[in-house]
């Protein structure tokens, strides 16, 4: 999937999950960057994500995970 | 060797001169051998099991296959010797495993998982289980931002001995004059709560999550006091844990390590397991990772308890969020309120928790509940027979906690010791040689005011 495509879908996502619509990410945002990123929040990120891009991620694709820029990644490596 | 012992303070100077002054290949290896000194003068021969732990481990982390087989081994290891008391095996607990052990399978599950390079090198490997100034309490500093340090083993620079000399000398103030003396009351409280009217429950209700504070972020800052002394930088435990808001925010200010440990190997495995489930998926894995925080402590029922009433008021936390933030968008001064309001609650609740934490069984804990309400009663004659004058005890306790909890806010902003290498060489060493003296005489006025020599709480989990 195009990187771009991926990019737009997936600060709309951020937006929605962590209920703030000024969000923009970056390649090299992490959770530190995003006040409601927490460790309950996250999950419900992932499982969006993987709800968004029809995706299944493992634990350690999930822990293994530093930045956004990883996940956009993953996602494109992953996505059909 | 308690860490607020002269013995201690002794033993860890003279470890930081010794490492400031030898060559930089020979530091690892001093910190090794002073580590390990240390564990067998402390706890004999369980260093045996240490060292044989840390082996394995250091082993199976080459393949991915046996760095699971390891941890679970490692953590059912830990299992075994907690539940030793349950079967009227006492005294057969090695010092520190729960901290080491954690440390270890948290490096095994990083390697399954392939977040993290195995460690090449064995003695800086060796040195991060055994490292004495984080054996007896934590932090449980993960071994990526360890192994590096003393690979690299850097002289220490004279900021960092000073901040380590004010840091260890700050932990001994928590300890003596805080942790020490509300102990002394609450102890006196929880064993006579059947012939307390409600004040002094109250007291001891209010002042035991206020001990455990101080005792415990006493014990990290002298560890990571120590560390600065040889230009090891140790992860915070503590981050202001009563100012926090909420529930969730106080788990990411009070044990800091250990929640990020549970966070990395408990709750997000389970989160990710249970993730089709919804909310229950949500609520069981908070339920999971809370109790098996309670039974790190130990294996008894409060501890359980402890972990599932903190899990109660997590899962509301988690549930609300989204209804509270709509909320609070509608309603400016109710955020406001909220901002104000938060930190009250949320410490009543922790201390509310921290009853059946303290309390040697659940009846204990139900019967302080039960007290609370009891009314005022004769409170001033109650306590004067215990404390002395209540208003100079409390007093001075007041001033203590606000000065120590200040000079936290002031180092927390960023204000750092200035770069004494930048002063003149004969201020620098003035300040070096003012600081160390201030801080071995007010540990000699500390130790003469308070001889019971009390043990750390977390010292013994």
């Amino acid at each position: 999937m195009d990187e771009l495509i991926i990019r737009q879908r997936l600060k709309q996502i951020f937006r929605e999950i962590f209920d703030d619509n000024s969000i923009e990410i970056a390649d090299s945002t992490t959770a530190a960057d995003i006040e409601a990123w927490d460790s309950l929040n996250h999950i419900n990120l992932i499982v969006r994500v993987e709800r968004e891009f029809k995706i299944r991620l493992s634990t350690r694709e999930v822990q293994n995970l530093q930045n956004v820029g990883a996940l956009i990644a993953l996602i494109g490596k992953k996505a059909p | 060797m308690s860490f607020a012992s002269p013995a201690f303070l002794a033993f860890i100077l003279m470890v930081a001169a010794i490492y400031g002054v030898v060559p930089k290949s020979w530091r690892c290896s001093l910190l090794l051998i002073a580590s390990y000194g240390y564990y067998f003068l402390s706890n004999g021969w369980f260093a045996l099991l240490l060292l044989a732990t840390t082996l394995s481990a250091f082993f199976a982390a080459r393949s991915r296959s046996r760095a699971l087989v390891a941890a679970t081994a490692i953590l059912v290891a830990l299992l075994v010797f907690k539940s030793l008391p349950l079967m009227g095996i006492n005294g057969l607990f090695p010092l520190g495993i729960s901290y080491y052990t954690f440390k270890l399978a948290g490096y095994l599950i990083d390697a399954h998982w392939g977040v993290a390079e195995p460690e090449r090198r064995l003695i800086p490997f060796l040195t991060y289980t055994a490292y004495f100034p984080q054996i007896l309490a934590g932090p449980i500093q993960r071994a990526q931002t360890f192994l590096p340090q003393v690979e690299s083993a850097e002289r220490p620079s004279s900021s960092s001995v000073i901040y380590g000399l004010s840091r260890i000398l700050l932990g001994l103030i928590k300890k003596f004059l805080i942790a020490d003396r509300l102990g002394y009351l609450v102890d006196y409280i929880y064993a006579h709560i059947a012939g307390h009217p409600g004040a002094p429950v109250v007291l001891a209700f209010y002042g035991y999550p206020l001990q455990l504070y101080a005792d415990f972020s006493a014990l990290s800052d002298i560890a990571i006091g120590a560390s600065a002394l040889m230009g090891i930088t140790s992860p915070e435990n503590f981050l202001a844990p009563f100012s926090a808001p909420s529930p969730s925010e106080y788990w990411r200010r009070w044990h800091i390590t250990l929640t990020q440990w549970m966070v990395s190997y408990v709750f997000t495995p389970l989160r990710m397991a249970f993730r089709g489930l919804g909310k229950f998926g949500l609520v069981i894995s908070i339920l999971i990772n809370m109790i098996a925080i309670g039974l790190w402590h130990g294996l008894y029922w409060t501890f359980a308890l402890f972990g599932a009433v903190h899990a109660i008021f997590l899962s509301v936390d988690a549930l609300t969020q989204g209804l509270r933030k709509q909320w609070y968008r509608r309603h400016v001064w109710a955020k406001r309120a909220a901002a104000f309001i938060g930190p009250i609650v949320t410490f009543n609740l922790i201390a509310v928790a921290a009853v059946i934490f303290r309390a040697d069984s659940i009846k204990t804990a139900y019967m302080l509940f039960s007290h609370l309400g009891d009314g005022w009663g004769p409170l001033v004659p109650e306590l004067s027979s215990q404390v002395g004058n209540p208003i100079s005890y409390f007093g001075a306790l007041a001033v203590t906690f606000i000065f120590v909890e200040g000079i936290e806010a002031w180092r927390r902003r960023g204000h750092a010791i200035p770069a004494i290498s930048a002063l003149p060489r004969w201020c620098g060493w003035s300040i070096y040689a003012t600081t160390a003296a201030g801080v071995f005489l007010t540990f000699c006025l500390l130790l003469t005011s308070n001889l019971d020599n009390n043990p750390f709480i977390y010292a013994v989990f």
